[in-house]
């Protein structure tokens, strides 16, 4: 088959490879019909993420149809159209029971590395480097699930491809973002990054009674969308200060929740990043948390500071102070997407939501590497690539 | 042999110029593997942090200065063998069921090379007695009789080798039930007569032979078995590669990171499939890494 495969920063190609087969009991194949670029495989194609290995498949948005089902898997038949949860969950560890489905235990075949940076391993997911699993991922023409008889959702008749492919990863990830906000009637979510899930947020926070919604970047095809598709306010952090704009906007008090849809890879926050800074400052220093350090210090007092951007690292010179006089509840992690599976499905085909609205690109699998220069220098407006085998 | 005894001796780190070199060194090798952005690199980087955090705590458990430390005997079930030093092991897990479902698993011996990589297989013998098969390196096997010396329903199985085995060793494993369903604590002590001592323990310790990795290894197989039915594994899937060879370098930490021990199917193993990603996996299950098979020699 063909799949997306990475050799280096800013190498991926689409590499002729052995067609995944059922290797344990409870795994799936399934043929992809349409699958995506995650603004989280950005940092695997900048370099930034360690434990890569050159010729690793990529992707973790995708869906398709089943083409063979393991001896341990009794809910799924060849035919059956599905969609796979990004991160790959046992279903049956103290985790998973208690719905925290991206910290499964059971499920990354390279915990001991996790354990080592982490203390503990999170799940294993697709296409997203060693240290979380090393799982062949879905930007190919088959992948194999693991543990496929709880990672699925069956898609029913009706919804096009475009409309749910998002429930794999970035509308849950938006979804949860906005839950952790516990918002209230009245209620201001000020959102930091206009990418796919900052999108999505706005559509979310509104969807789950915000009564105002703010969202900050400065690219201008992003806010644009941000106002004219997602119905947001919006800042332009070129153009005016941030914290001063959102105090004003919110008659001296501050949004009630604050949203950091854009973690710190972006800005190298990846390990190899920190070595950069470590050695630099003799040890001392490590990164620059600007926009966690940014919602911090705007965020009402008592209020909720949300995070689903990815952070990897070490954070230094965090306003914690800040954080800690004004009784800030944090609340942040990977999308526990299984929770989410079926209510987001059904808000769709009820059309309370309609996450589509944020593709810009509609391309073949072939040209994924096209894809992927586009995707990074915002080309042509880009913000969100879907591809077909 | 309980689990309570100290395996060994903790100093300060001011106390101890050895420590502080680790903390050194292990703080370069860590940045040194960090900038690697790679999986070597990673292992790199892990072993540096361990290296680094262990001295600087007093916590190096797995990294422990080469011959700075002596294992104090914490059992009894094993006779000392003359010219030979105990090595003792202990790890737990918290598995989501009852200590009964798992007493029942661990009891039937059988079960053992399922999540136990280093064992091919234990089959019973006479009255409590059974017959152990270990892989050898390059190929080989290592055998040994042992008895259950004692146990008590759904809390504890312990096992010693019997006279004359040319590896002595001595295993317990307690269930403990944990409260408001959180299901069941399992502990594990496992002890052996290394001829190297301390001193082979701790080389095997720094070419991956690991026994502490091992035993974590080795539980968490049986977890992922006993919760979800399988052990996670990449072992067989596609990559855009062919070089096999990938991950040497990461190998000796991996310890086992998990490929399908005795997974019924199938085409995994038969795909011919060039990948290497089941990494560490791949490799390490083949890897001469069981301590008792360094006792051997």
């Amino acid at each position: 088959m063909k799949a997306v495969c990475w050799y280096g920063k800013n190498d991926v190609r689409v590499e002729t490879v052995p067609d995944p087969q059922i290797i344990n009991p409870r795994d799936a194949v399934v043929k992809i019909s349409l699958t995506a670029i995650c603004g989280s495989d950005r940092h695997l194609y900048d370099g930034y993420v360690p434990s890569m290995q050159p010729g690793d498949i990529l992707g973790h948005e995708f869906m398709g149809e089943v083409v063979d089902v393991g001896p341990g898997v009794d809910n799924l038949r060849r035919g059956d159209r599905i969609l796979v949860p990004f991160n790959i969950s046992c279903g049956r560890c103290f985790f998973c029971r208690r719905e925290l489905w991206s910290l499964c235990d059971n499920s990354n075949p390279n915990a001991w590395m996790a354990e080592k940076l982490y203390g503990y391993s999170p799940a294993g997911l697709f296409g997203y480097s060693h240290i979380l699993g090393g799982y062949a991922g879905g930007q190919a023409e088959y992948v194999r699930v693991p543990f496929a008889d709880v990672g699925h959702l069956k898609i029913p008749e009706g919804p096009t491809d475009e409309q749910v492919l998002f429930v794999t990863d970035i509308l849950p990830t938006a979804y949860q973002a906005v839950e952790q906000c516990e918002i209230h009637p009245g209620d201001t979510v000020a959102i930091w990054g206009c990418g796919p899930v900052g999108q999505l947020i706005i559509k979310c926070a509104q969807l789950l009674g915000a009564e105002r919604v703010i969202a900050i970047d400065n690219v201008p095809e992003r806010l644009r969308m941000a106002k004219e598709q997602a119905g947001a306010e919006v800042v332009d952090f070129d153009r005016v200060h941030v914290l001063e704009t959102l105090k004003e906007m919110t008659a001296g008090q501050g949004p009630d929740a604050c949203i950091d849809a854009v973690g710190l890879e972006a800005h190298g926050a990846s390990l190899d990043a920190i070595y950069d800074r470590v050695k630099a400052a003799g040890f001392l220093a490590t990164d620059r948390p600007h926009v966690l350090r940014e919602a911090i210090q705007a965020c009402r007092k008592g209020g909720i500071l949300s995070i689903p951007g990815v952070y990897g690292g070490v954070l230094d010179k965090l306003n914690l102070g800040a954080a800690f006089n004004k009784a800030l509840t944090f609340k942040m992690g990977q999308t526990h997407v299984h929770k989410y599976l079926r209510p987001l499905l059904e808000r769709i085909e009820r059309g309370e939501i309609d996450p589509s609205f944020i593709i810009t690109h509609r391309l073949h699998l072939d040209d994924a590497p096209h894809a992927y220069e586009v995707f990074k220098n915002r080309q042509d407006g880009c913000v969100k690539v879907v591809m077909r085998p | 042999m309980d689990g309570s005894g100290a395996v060994v001796p903790r100093g300060a780190a001011g106390r101890d110029p050895g420590r502080w070199t680790a903390a050194l060194s292990g703080g370069a090798l860590a940045l040194y593997g960090v900038s690697r952005i790679s999986l070597n690199g990673m292992g790199l980087a892990v072993l540096g942090s361990g290296l680094a955090y262990g001295s600087t705590t007093g916590r190096g458990r797995r990294l422990r200065g080469l011959g700075a430390r002596v294992a104090r005997p914490a059992g009894k079930l094993v006779a000392r063998l003359p010219g030979k030093r105990r090595v003792m092991v202990r790890h737990s897990v918290a598995i989501n069921s009852s200590p009964e479902t798992l007493y029942r698993y661990w009891r039937d011996f059988t079960n053992l090379p399922r999540f136990m990589d280093h064992l091919v297989s234990v089959q019973p013998g006479e009255g409590n007695r059974w017959h152990w098969v270990d892989k050898a390196p390059g190929g080989g096997t290592v055998e040994w009789d042992a008895e259950i010396v004692k146990e008590e329903p759904n809390e504890l199985i312990a096992w010693r080798s019997l006279p004359g085995a040319d590896v002595a060793n001595s295993g317990i494993v307690r269930f403990k039930a944990l409260p408001a369903g959180r299901g069941t604590e399992v502990h594990v002590t496992l002890e052996y007569d290394a001829p190297g001592g301390q001193l082979g323990a701790a080389l095997a310790k720094l070419t991956g032979d690991e026994p502490q990795q091992q035993v974590t290894e080795d539980l968490r197989h049986f977890k992922q078995i006993m919760e979800a039915g399988e052990i996670p594994t990449t072992k067989g899937q596609s990559a855009g590669r062919r070089d096999v060879g990938l991950h040497k370098v990461a190998e000796p930490l991996v310890g086992d990171a998990g490929p399908g021990v005795d997974m019924p199917a199938s085409h995994g193993e038969s795909t011919g499939s060039p990948d290497g990603s089941a990494t560490a996996g791949a490799q390490a299950a083949t890897a001469p890494r069981d301590v008792a098979r360094e006792a051997q020699r």
